[in-house]
């Protein structure tokens, strides 16, 4: 979209940095959405990313990418107001309705999430995903997280190990 | 998400659960356990209660206290201690409780496992010096007099 400035003006209309997937696809941002991720801030600043070089990510693939970008666009400008203290009920609401809606998605997608918001260390993104998982294990036995989370059918040996360390603090949950 | 790694994304995750939760983690598979252990996660001592129901202690000479528990749920727990025996086996009359267990004159219950236990033999005359010991000989045969426990 927009072409690449080589300027210094770090408040400069967006400066932009193009991040490269692991299947090749590159995705042009706002150098301050991107930077929401600690990994690659230092580059950013750095002033890579720029013109046609481009940030290789090789752990995380383009439909990863594209949502971990999503989301790093919608609180990028929270974030440049250090933590939003002037944000408005409005806005904040309005994030908040975002992230519960971003994280409303298919299984293997936020697992992928989890593991690109580990990796590129976006901590706001990581702890969203992680309340979601969390969300997702409350009030369930121990059966029920495995089935929930996708964990295959617990062999025979498992399941008597669960059964037996399920008396230990079954009262607790059952 | 069984294969989700490394181990602090997980232990990160778990944090954010509550005790009872943690508790429901902690069976889930094993490595699951090993981080909940090994970080410590979960503090038993915050777990909920599950309130079953409530023995009332008998003021006359009932074989075994009446149980009161919530009529729509139905007793979770068997109010009818003389199941717990094998037939014949009387525990008595129930002389006190501490932490949900029922002492009996010779046994000790657990009514909400079912599991019981004989109490062993009271030390034979003199009495040991140990205080916790006078005291539980005491309090046993119910000759429990509090001026003479100063640490209770």
């Amino acid at each position: 979209m927009a072409a690449p400035e080589s300027g210094d003006g770090n408040n400069g209309a967006a400066r932009m940095v193009t991040l490269i997937s692991s299947d090749n696809t590159r995705f042009e941002v706002e150098a301050a959405a991107a930077s929401l991720s600690q990994t690659l801030q230092l580059t950013i600043l750095d002033g890579g990313g720029g013109g046609g070089d481009g940030i290789p990510l090789p752990n995380v693939d383009s439909a990863t990418l594209s949502k971990v970008l999503e989301y790093c666009i919608k609180h990028a400008p929270a974030a440049a107001n250090g933590g939003a203290p002037n944000a408005t009920a409005v806005d904040r609401a309005e994030l908040e309705r975002f992230d519960n809606e971003f994280v409303n998605i298919d299984q293997s997608v936020l697992y992928s999430l989890i593991m690109a918001a580990h990796n590129l260390e976006i901590e706001g993104l990581q702890s969203l995903v992680a309340k979601k998982v969390a969300d997702m294990i409350k009030g369930k036995s121990p059966m029920e997280i495995r089935r929930t989370l996708g964990f295959p059918d617990p062999t025979p040996e498992e399941q008597a190990e669960m059964n037996a360390h399920m008396l230990e603090y079954g009262w607790a949950y059952e | 998400m069984e294969h989700l790694q490394p181990d602090d994304v997980v232990a990160g995750l778990l944090t954010l659960l509550s005790p009872r939760d943690l508790a429901a983690s902690r069976c889930v598979c094993r490595a699951w356990r090993a981080l909940i252990d090994t970080y410590r996660l979960l503090r038993a001592d915050f777990l909920p209660f599950s309130v079953g129901g409530i023995f009332f202690l008998p003021v006359s000479d009932i074989a075994f206290p009446p149980f009161f528990s919530c009529p729509l749920t139905g007793p979770a727990i068997c109010s009818n201690l003389e199941q717990f025996g094998t037939g014949d086996l009387s525990f008595g009359q129930l002389k006190d409780h501490c932490n949900g267990l029922l002492l009996f004159s010779e046994h000790v219950v657990n009514p909400a496992t079912g599991k019981w236990s004989r109490l062993p033999l009271p030390p034979p005359s003199p009495q040991p010096p140990g205080m916790k010991h006078f005291f539980f000989f005491l309090k046993w045969d119910e000759a429990f007099l509090p001026s003479m426990t100063p640490h209770v």
